[in-house]
């Protein structure tokens, strides 16, 4: 069948102007195939061994973008945390380089957006009429230096974890020890953990006031640093940094933080995660600073006597109401990335869509970043503790531009070395400040 | 005079050479061949992209260094700031303590058990195995275990020694020191434990090799089990030693995995365990700076490859003087 020259020119000059006028403009570039590296996701549904709860695969997540979006193939790879030269920091090396995705999951995503292998999202947000920001304040405490911007903004927060400060409530109690505020200071952590070091009067087990999880110390030192009004330092708008160690502020909480250690367990510096015998009968140590709540929500959700046990406070504050690791999960675009349009599409719709934040939680205790993501896990605002778990990612410090850096490494191998007692705090601090000052200088206008 | 005519002269003289010669002649005929070229062009292409052009690429890269986007020539300054960097010594220390540790243990362990297993009438090929385990199990799974086992305050070796009445338990991954009880002990102690069984494995083919007539002869001449023990089993397993020494320095050179799972990217704790592999992997792929990680694996290329020709030429010195004798006998 032909249509009349007349019809035809009718039909596509209305068709022109529909899509001229339409609110969705978007929607007619979107399509083909998206690819996006995740990192640690089931790859199939099955149950949580501790809870008994369902764990969906990473496929679930895909089925629920295909219903939102069907004009767009996702298709997601999904790698393992991994350890040591088969963990995901290689993996994202290569697969950059590669051009293999066009969006990562990517915990150092500033260190390659400052490297100009990403996209500035301000420029996607820019030509997007239809963009809402549901992340709040944490799109501007997420920019970071650029080749173009000084503010860049090289993600969308994908989910986070938290850092918060577990205490246990039946340890309080066998030694009549007030219940842990909800908002704890230096010097009340202080007092209740001496008075909870000892025998325990009911089981009479030796039990230990505090815990540090000694290869991940330095984030814990971070947030007693800043409660003690402590600042790393800065970026200049070349995007080089200043970082400042060696300052009587981060002293005072080396050694405030030495001085805790003695409360712990003997072998904490060799910890990398709870004490054992956490959220069992056989746990021993009452104050348990950067808990990584996350993880354990499925637990405390399935067992009531759990939730009524461990409890929650927000981590250390400082001045600024402000404090604890900022562990959000970033989600970015490669610069290279051939499909920017529907990459976008996918990336703000795993980003900031219910459906994937109730998706993150369920499958691995991630929490929502969205203003509208707390709706989506309703079992968490239920927890005696609900409120505090689902508002401290809101309060935790600026995300560390050099967390993914030497800075951090300098830091954190002094501070164990201090804490083993083999350099005294001062040393230190001046050879975290020597190896963070050395690896400064070689980063000019830009590393 | 053609290869094809002298082949069958050679064979109708019936000369020792003849042979070898029609032997050789089938290879030299395929070599240049199509065949010849698929069978070794893929392996060929496998390692020209996988070794040699990482490897060039590697060398190309530690002259560079990333400015923002784009990459500038610098020289040798990597180098130089590597070179004075005390952290990359500390790595080369403990890569070194930890490889001489490990070998100073396994080798005379290894030859003592062999020696015993080789003596064994029953049951030697069931401990053989029990202690050849260890070796076919990945070393993160091992490493994992270790974690456990030496966990300070409820580890499985501390667990035993407060059992036994040991009331200052040691730290083991815990203590950064250099002591008997500290991290680098406790890593030590596991590279022993996965490593014994292969070592004992080659000490005991060595075993094996050495003739039976020498022990005859001496067990004639009145010698007891010791003796034989030091003055024919030992001297005849000196080329296996010289193996295990020479290919156990490498390993241990490049030892990484379960060193990053017990002392995780900094070598924790206080980076005791940190080896240059880890160091190199740490700067590169924790610390994003992959031109240093560039010069620290250029580095450790011309130690290990300088450290490998030292030896080959010091451990092997009487071999090639037996050599080049034999040599001019001819």
């Amino acid at each position: 069948m032909r249509l009349k020259p007349t019809v035809a020119l009718v039909l596509t000059a209305t068709t022109l102007l529909a899509t001229a006028c339409s609110d969705k403009p978007a929607a007619n570039k979107t399509g083909g195939t998206v690819k996006v590296m995740m990192i640690g996701y089931p790859d199939e549904n099955g149950i949580d061994p501790a809870s008994g709860a369902p764990v969906p695969g990473i496929g679930e997540l895909k089925k629920a973008f295909a219903k939102a979006h069907p004009e767009i193939d996702l298709q997601i790879i999904n790698i393992p945390w991994g350890e040591g030269s088969t963990g995901y920091a290689p993996k994202t090396e290569a697969m950059i380089n590669a051009g293999e995705a066009c969006l990562y999951e990517m915990p150092a995503a500033q260190t390659y957006g400052r490297n100009g292998k990403l996209v500035n999202l301000d420029t996607m947000i820019a030509k997007d009429p239809n963009f809402k920001n549901v992340w709040g304040p944490q799109l501007d405490t997420s920019r970071s230096w650029g080749p173009d911007s000084p503010k860049s903004l090289w993600y969308l927060p994908d989910n986070t974890g938290e850092r918060v400060i577990h205490w246990d409530a039946k340890l309080f109690r066998d030694y009549g020890v007030e219940p842990l505020s909800e908002t704890p200071t230096l010097q009340e952590i202080e007092e209740k953990a001496a008075k909870l070091t000892g025998k325990d009067p009911v089981t009479g087990q030796q039990t230990y006031g505090y815990w540090y999880q000694g290869k991940y110390a330095v984030w814990q030192f971070m947030a007693i640093a800043h409660a003690l009004g402590a600042s790393w330092g800065g970026v200049k708008d070349n995007g080089t940094l200043t970082v400042n160690w060696d300052t009587p502020q981060y002293l005072a909480a080396m050694e405030w933080f030495i001085k805790m250690s003695k409360y712990a367990p003997k072998g904490a510096l060799a910890g990398d995660g709870m004490p054992q015998g956490f959220l069992s009968d056989q746990n021993v140590v009452a104050i348990i600073p950067e808990g990584e709540q996350g993880y354990f929500i499925p637990q405390l959700v399935a067992q009531p006597a759990l939730r009524d046990r461990f409890r929650t406070s927000y981590n250390l504050k400082g001045i600024d109401g402000l404090g604890g690791l900022n562990s959000v999960s970033p989600l970015a675009m490669a610069a290279n990335c051939q499909n920017k349009d529907s990459a976008w599409t996918v990336l703000k719709w795993l980003a900031g869509s219910d459906e994937a934040q109730a998706y993150y939680f369920s499958a691995s205790g991630r929490l929502p970043v969205t203003t509208g993501g707390v709706s989506a896990i309703p079992k968490v605002a239920e927890l005696p503790d609900g409120k505090i778990i689902l508002s401290q990612p809101q309060t935790a410090e600026a995300v560390y531009p050099w967390a993914a850096d030497q800075p951090r490494w300098a830091m954190q191998t002094a501070l164990e070395a201090a804490l083993a007692g083999t350099i005294t705090p001062k040393q230190a601090l001046e050879q975290a400040q020597r190896e963070t000052a050395d690896w400064v200088s070689k980063q000019a206008a830009g590393k | 005079m053609s290869t094809a005519t002298a082949t069958a002269s050679a064979s109708a003289t019936g000369s020792p050479g003849a042979s070898e010669q029609s032997q050789q002649r089938p290879t030299r005929k395929r070599r240049g061949s199509p065949v010849w070229y698929a069978f070794l062009g893929p392996p060929l292409l496998l390692l020209l992209v996988f070794v040699a052009y990482p490897t060039v690429e590697t060398f190309r890269e530690s002259l560079f260094r990333r400015v923002g986007t784009r990459e500038e020539f610098v020289g040798l300054s990597q180098y130089s700031r590597l070179l004075t960097n005390p952290i990359f010594w500390k790595a080369l220390g403990n890569t070194a303590l930890l490889g001489v540790a490990f070998l100073v243990i396994v080798i005379p362990l290894s030859a003592v058990l062999a020696s015993m297993l080789n003596r064994l009438r029953r049951g030697a090929t069931p401990l053989k195995v029990i202690y050849f385990l260890p070796q076919l199990t990945s070393s993160v799974a091992v490493a994992l275990i270790f974690n456990y086992v030496f966990q300070p305050d409820w580890g499985l070796l501390n667990g035993l020694l407060h059992r036994v009445g040991v009331d200052s338990v040691p730290l083991w991954l815990a203590d950064p020191r250099y002591d008997f009880t500290g991290s680098r002990a406790a890593v030590t102690i596991l590279a022993v434990w996965a490593g014994l069984g292969y070592y004992m494995l080659v000490v005991l083919a060595g075993l094996q090799s050495i003739p039976v007539d020498l022990y005859e002869a001496a067990a004639i001449d009145g010698a007891n089990a010791f003796q034989i023990w030091r003055r024919i089993t030992l001297p005849s397993l000196r080329p296996t030693f010289v193996f295990l020494v020479m290919t156990g320095t490498v390993d241990a050179m490049s030892r990484f995995s379960d060193l990053w799972t017990l002392g995780g990217p900094g070598g924790a704790p206080a980076r005791s365990l940190q080896s240059v592999v880890m160091l190199m992997f740490q700067t590169g792929f924790e610390s994003h700076d992959t031109s240093m990680a560039a010069a620290i694996a250029v580095v450790f290329f011309i130690l290990v490859l300088g450290i490998t020709l030292i030896a080959f030429r010091a451990l092997l010195a009487r071999e090639f003087r037996e050599i080049r004798g034999s040599r001019k006998a001819r």
